[in-house]
């Protein structure tokens, strides 16, 4: 029986302005007193949180002077006050649609004395039924929480739009004029400072975009007409060539006039919402925030803010930008020929993405081996690793091990040298005319060399045990730490019941380790998908295979991953940066499909207490 | 008091490296105009050298700061066109890329004097080599672009250097190598195909891009050079994919080698008497019997366009200097390099072995190709590499996914 | 055990387990039981008298199996550090400069050391100096970034938090080639490439240092509130409270992150090549002695390479092993937690 809907006019907004939306949280009455019913997922801070009922008329009420229950399930309820008669019946149809829900989940779901009964194949059986039921489930809920996603934008926006009406026609004459130049209604609040800041981000706005935004945005659309043009100078007898557009110029600087015409509406916005504010809060008597008031929270309550300024913006100018840039670029044809500078680039919408996935063509059969490999490099990598460093932690923890400073000293000194230098030895090391062939060649155990990097198999198995080489004394240095974190009772009750080795490592330290560095696991193998160091220096993508083509003059090969792909086609003699990014755009898809399923699959988010 | 003499510290450690860096930025303002040059290993002392030459003998009294850089010619126009806007004011490439420059619209045009000049010092060859459409688009700098054999005199003997078939069988039985770069680079493997008397041209326009080929790889000829290269790759280990004169001294030892004349002197310091320099040798298939041929190429000097004037014309000035008679004269007697200029080619004093080693040999006037021509003959190749004792039919096959992908070459196609 | 103790554990190394396991008490005291009832429960269940014949055979076996034990891992340890030591010698070379067959060297001399520094094309010394400038002040100002982001994100639930987390998340699963061109045309038009290619990765690597703020997090996490909260009564304002109070409590991360920031130019040479645009001057030591081994110049410059790498290894081993504690503490305290 699905759940009805709240009623539009019920939104609950928290004191730190998230949302909770009518899923997660529901109104109802029981016993004539009307509650606000939480699910176990959103449990609520320390922190009192301020609920707005009705949006048409908001009410603030603090939850910690309400009485505080909890349901079975750990779902927590408060009382609120009532609000009006006509809730009353949408109360107590959610009051009936609860319990009847609570009764069919209990209905279903094997009481924990039956599951008991089970022996062990029941109920593994029963876990996997459980889990691919659960499976279209999950495609439901990621499709509602998309949809939903979009309905709240929605909402949201509509909701802006009747703020900004509503503040218009009910505010004082000052907000009327902030309308048009942000900042009056500070300044006629007193608050210069605010009111400064606010004009002077007007005005830069408006200077930039009659200065050089509205060229850029011209031209966004065609990204640019000419490239150069060719000056004959009589005089000398010399030509000169003058640039004229650069597409990779309009194409940054017009995302970047569109990031500031975005940021400038929010400012607008945010610049009518304080006049409202400071409208209402004149009305009821109260003072508004100073000049001195907001410097003080600088370091005080908006110190947060402070503390995140100069770093955020970094990030978005050197990160989030770029990105956003690169991936538009997929859609364009910048590439060696059309460089935007010499030659102009334009776009092309999706061909790019047709050419490598379009089921069958070349470009698509190399892409599909080399994220197969990507994936089990990526595996294979992080489990090898985890497994044979835990190992070495436990041999050198082992009671009667002497020296164990020294062993750990010695494996972990490893980590400290650069990799790069280690790395690139090691591949002239085991290179065709390199020491470890030329010694297997001399003590006649061999006849002719090894070929390690040029052998596909061998390759990708030398790939492997070199990534082992390099990560074990990272992995027994994190190991060792949460070993020694497990009591040793366990393992000695353990014997006595009469354990041997390896089931003390099945039941005791697997379970404690997964569940300890799952996270650090999950890191882990999306670390190793972008694992480029490893694979570049030592066979630089590895033998290559003539039968996936060529891509930017670089031909792929057999321990290519993605992202040693990627970097061949941005250097390579021809450089295809419209690949380039439509491969980066790939190996996010995949990576964040990944994360997502891992961090779905990942016990250690549910069973905390088991460990108690 | 212990915490802030910390910090004292820790700021002027801070510091000292940042002033060295500085510091090491401030050279003497005493110039007209600051350029970057890209040249080939081992040439920078000497072309700083010959720069600051210009410096002091120019007529007009115009003094460069120069940023002399090594960077490999065949390497120059890829690393120009990936940033185009930075890239090196004057730099030297070699005569595959010319097309390519010419596309990515790296080249200055050149004005009446430098056009003039490159008339008079070059040779038809020269000015062919460096037009693309119908303008010279560069400087001739040297005219040694092309490949012959080095071998070692004590295992393979001098009568048998004229041929594959014996040079192979006295390296194996010497229990040696044969290093050959035939599957990394179509260069040199094309040169079993212009052996047997195919062909593949490509013309272009005057934009350097390419409008039409005329390419009959394909053929039965196509199929007698894939089986000559087949009995070099057919050594197994005995083949290495190099040319690299150093594998003379590697583990196992090459015997023979098929590299430049960029490699003499290193060639000469590894073997020392040992060391002989021969034309490419010959191979027979089917009873016929065919001389291998060498590209033979040129490198250039180009420059980059330039929006001042003034600055452009002066670094044609520097760039006639550079690949003057003076200049290329002193390329010969430090390391070697074949000259370009008319005049060094008709002195007899200008030679060595390994030129003469280069111009006995036959050559093939090298032509442009597309940059992805290259990479599909370093395919075929490759799977040449794989089945080298593969039947015609096969081969057939190899050469027919061949020149069913250069349609694909032609620049509209791209 | 708090987080304290297990890092206090693992920073002492040799905790002897058996002198600990004597002090652990099987089960603990139940009130319930009588004094009579714990005596008879004792006698029954904890002084149980082993056959002597169990502890001897489980003795034989655990010394075969500390034998073995040894073994294999004397046999790790001369694997782990057998290229190191290859290093060393093949930079001591002499007789030839090119990849060879062998590592032991014929003729022993410092030729390739003085190679490094003289020679104009390996130019050790500017490559040194550019990659030290970068380490010392990325790891300054990363530090600070980090710290920064860390604390707002962990102490203040903030408006806009979770979107935050959220994009910084999602924009990191982006692989980092990705933008190298156009960071190097934004650099450029700075004129932070090339000459001043360090300058310009600096601006890159401390731009964007705020992201990796989940070791830091993690760690300030673990730290009560009831501190801030006492801070609080007492009139100090949030600033005082992070500088006088969290940072005092923070060393063992802080310096963690520093010796991240330091440590990561060392070895980055794909950004370092691509910047610096083929200008000597402006590599840093990563991208300088992987420039020494491509296919031109591997003949004349392997054992120089070594030799610099020997060089390069030395201080950042030293480095690392002093501050080997905090590495640790770093490691295990935030990356694990998640």
């Amino acid at each position: 029986m699905k759940k009805k809907k709240a009623p539009d006019f019920v939104t609950v907004e928290l004191r730190d302005g998230s949302e909770v939306n009518n899923e997660e949280v529901m109104l109802f009455k029981m016993n004539g007193v009307s509650y606000l019913a939480c699910a176990p997922q959103s449990q609520p801070d320390e922190e009192g949180r301020e609920i707005v009922l009705c949006r048409r008329q908001k009410r603030s009420v603090n939850v910690d002077e309400l009485p505080v229950g909890k349901f079975p399930d750990g779902g927590m309820f408060w009382q609120q006050l009532p609000c009006g008669e006509e809730q009353d019946a949408v109360f107590a149809e959610f009051c009936r649609r609860y319990e009847q829900e609570a009764q069919e989940k209990r209905r279903k779901e094997l009481k924990a004395a039956e599951y008991l009964k089970l022996n062990r194949w029941q109920r593994f059986v029963y876990k996997l039924k459980a889990f691919f039921c659960a499976i279209p489930r999950w495609f439901v809920a990621l499709f509602k929480k998309i949809g939903r996603f979009f309905k709240n934008l929605g909402l949201k926006i509509a909701d802006n739009a009747v703020d900004l009406w509503r503040t218009f026609r009910y505010g004082s004459w000052s907000t009327r004029v902030s309308f048009l130049v942000m900042g009056f209604g500070n300044f006629a609040h007193g608050q210069w400072l605010r009111g400064l800041l606010f004009l002077l981000m007007q005005g830069a706005f408006i200077t930039y975009m009659v200065l050089s935004g509205a060229h850029w945005l011209s031209l966004f659309g065609t990204l640019g007409k000419v490239a150069t043009v060719e000056v004959y100078d009589e005089v000398l007898d010399i030509t000169i060539v003058q640039h004229v557009d650069n597409s990779f110029k309009i194409l940054l600087y017009g995302i970047l006039t569109i990031f500031f015409i975005f940021a400038f509406a929010y400012t607008w916005r945010l610049n009518v919402k304080q006049c409202r504010i400071c409208d209402e809060i004149t009305r009821s008597g109260k003072k508004v925030k100073s000049a001195k008031d907001d410097l003080k929270s600088i370091v005080d309550d908006q110190f947060h803010k402070t503390l995140l300024s100069l770093p955020v913006f970094g990030i978005v100018m050197f990160t989030i930008l770029p990105i956003i840039f690169m991936i538009l670029v997929a859609f364009t044809n910048y590439d060696y020929l059309h460089d935007g500078y010499n030659n102009l680039f334009t776009w092309v919408g999706l061909e790019n993405f047709n050419s490598i996935l379009t089921f069958g063509s070349g470009l698509s059969v190399a892409f599909g081996e080399i994220l197969a490999w990507t994936l089990i490099w990526a595996f294979f990598a992080t489990f090898s690793n985890y497994f044979l460093g835990m190992f070495v932690a436990m041999m050198i923890n082992k009671k009667g091990i002497k020296i164990k400073k020294f062993w750990r000293t010695i494996l972990v000194m490893t980590i400290a040298i650069p990799q790069f230098i280690s790395l690139l030895y090691v591949s002239n090391l085991f290179a065709d005319n390199g020491v470890v062939n030329a010694y297997l060649i001399r003590w006649h155990i061999i006849d002719s060399p090894i070929h390690f990097w040029t052998d596909g198999t061998l390759a990708k198995i030398m790939v492997l045990a070199v990534n082992i080489w390099v990560g074990i004394p990272y992995l027994m240095l994190i190991t060792t730490g949460i070993l020694m974190n497990i009591p040793d009772d366990l393992y000695e009750s353990s014997k006595i019941d009469g354990a041997n080795g390896f089931q003390q490592f099945a039941k005791i330290t697997l379970p404690y380790m997964l569940f300890v560095t799952g996270p650090y696991l999950l890191n882990s193998f999306i670390s190793n998908i972008n694992n480029f160091n490893v694979i570049y220096l030592l066979s630089e993508g590895g033998p290559a295979r003539p039968d996936w083509g060529q891509v930017g003059g670089y031909i792929a090969g057999d321990t290519t991953i993605l992202i040693t792909w990627l970097f061949g086609i941005t250097t390579g003699a021809e450089a295809n940066y419209k690949m380039a990014s439509v491969i980066g755009i790939l190996i996010f898809v995949v990576v964040s499909v990944l994360s997502l399923i891992v961090f779905t699959i990942m016990p250690s988010n549910r069973r905390e207490d088991d460990f108690s | 008091m212990k915490k802030r003499l910390l910090i004292i510290l820790l700021s002027i450690v801070m510091l000292v490296p940042v002033v060295c860096v500085l510091s090491a930025c401030n050279g003497d303002n005493d110039y007209d105009y600051a350029i970057t040059v890209w040249v080939g290993e081992g040439t920078k002392e000497l072309t700083e050298r010959q720069i600051a030459a210009f410096n002091e003998t120019n007529e007009w009294g115009i003094k460069f700061k120069a940023d002399v850089q090594i960077v490999s010619e065949s390497k120059a126009v890829g690393d120009a066109t990936q940033k185009p806007a930075d890239s090196a004011d004057i730099f030297c490439f070699a005569q595959d890329t010319l097309a390519r420059a010419v596309r990515s619209n790296l080249l200055a045009p050149l004005n009446g004097p430098s056009l003039d000049f490159i008339k008079e010092t070059s040779t038809e060859e020269a000015q062919e080599a460096a037009t693309v459409g119908n303008t010279i688009r560069a400087f001739p700098m040297t005219a040694d672009n092309g490949f012959f054999l080095y071998y070692n005199k004590d295992v393979v003997s001098e009568s048998h250097v004229g041929n594959l078939e014996d040079i192979i069988a006295d390296c194996r039985n010497a229990g040696q190598n044969f290093s050959a770069n035939l599957t990394d680079s179509g260069w040199y493997s094309a040169a079993f195909f212009y052996a047997t008397g195919c062909s593949s041209v490509w013309e272009t326009d005057e934009n350097g891009g390419f409008v039409n080929y005329t390419d009959d790889f394909n053929s039965e000829k196509g199929i007698v050079a894939l089986k000559g290269m087949a009995k070099v790759l057919a050594m197994g280990d005995g083949y290495v994919e190099s040319d690299k004169v150093s594998t003379f001294s590697a583990g196992t030892p090459s015997a023979a080698v098929i590299s430049g004349i960029w490699d003499y002197k290193a060639a000469k310091t590894i073997l020392k008497d040992n060391l002989g320099v021969a034309p490419l040798p010959s191979f027979t298939v089917d009873g016929t019997t065919y001389q291998l041929p060498t590209f033979l190429g040129y490198k250039f000097m180009g420059i980059k366009p330039q929006s001042d004037a003034y600055k452009a014309v002066y670094l044609q000035k520097l760039a006639m200097y550079l690949t003057g008679e003076e200049c290329q004269r002193q390329r010969f007697e430090e390391m070697g390099w074949g000259p370009s200029n008319v005049t060094l080619q008709a002195d007899s004093t200008i030679t060595s072995e390994a030129l003469q080693a280069l111009a006995a040999t036959k050559h093939v006037q090298q032509g442009q190709y597309p940059t992805n021509w290259w990479t599909q003959m370093d395919l075929m190749t490759k799977s040449l590499k794989t089945s080298p004792n593969a039947v015609d039919s096969a081969l057939q096959g190899m050469l027919t996914t061949y020149s069913s992908s250069l349609h694909a070459l032609v620049t509209d196609n791209e | 055990m708090t987080e304290q103790e297990t890092s206090q554990q693992i920073l002492d190394f040799d905790v002897d387990f058996n002198a600990a396991a004597a002090n652990v008490e099987i089960d603990p005291p139940d009130p319930n039981f009588t004094q009579t009832e714990q005596t008879e429960f004792r006698k029954r269940f904890v002084d149980v008298p082993r056959p002597v014949s169990r502890l001897v055979g489980q003795r034989v076996t655990n010394r075969i199996a500390n034998t073995v034990i040894y073994i294999v891992l004397s046999i790790m340890c001369i694997v782990w550090l057998l290229p190191f030591f290859g290093i060393v010698f093949e930079s001591f070379r002499c007789e030839s400069t090119g990849l060879e067959g062998y590592i032991f060297p014929k003729k022993w001399g410092f030729d390739n050391y003085v190679r490094l520094f003289t020679d104009p094309t390996s130019n050790f010394l500017r490559w040194f100096g550019n990659t030290l400038a970068m380490g010392l002040i990325t790891s300054v100002v990363q530090t600070a970034f980090q710290l920064a982001v860390s604390y707002a994100l962990s102490r203040n639930r903030f408006k806009g938090r979770k979107f935050l987390m959220n994009m910084m998340l999602v924009f990191g699963m982006f692989p980092g080639f990705l933008t190298l061109i156009l960071l190097y045309t934004l650099l450029s038009d700075w004129n932070l490439t090339m000459t001043n290619a360090p300058w310009g990765l600096i601006l890159i690597y401390i731009a964007s240092s705020g992201m990796g703020y989940y070791i830091a997090k993690g760690f300030f996490d673990t730290i009560s509130h009831s501190l801030d909260e006492a801070a609080r009564v007492d009139g100090a304002t949030q600033m005082q409270i992070f500088f006088k109070i969290i940072l005092p409590l923070s060393k063992p991360i802080v310096i963690y992150t520093i010796l991240m920031g330091f440590m990561a130019p060392w070895g980055d040479f794909v950004m370092a090549t691509f910047m610096a645009n083929n200008t000597n001057n402006g590599y840093n030591v990563a991208a300088g002695l992987q420039w020494l081994l491509t296919d031109s110049m591997i003949n004349d410059y392997y054992t120089t390479f070594c030799a610099g790498g020997v060089l390069v290894a030395i201080p950042i081993t030293i480095l690392f092993m002093l501050l080997q504690k905090y590495y640790v503490a770093g490691v295990t305290g935030g990356a694990v937690k998640g």
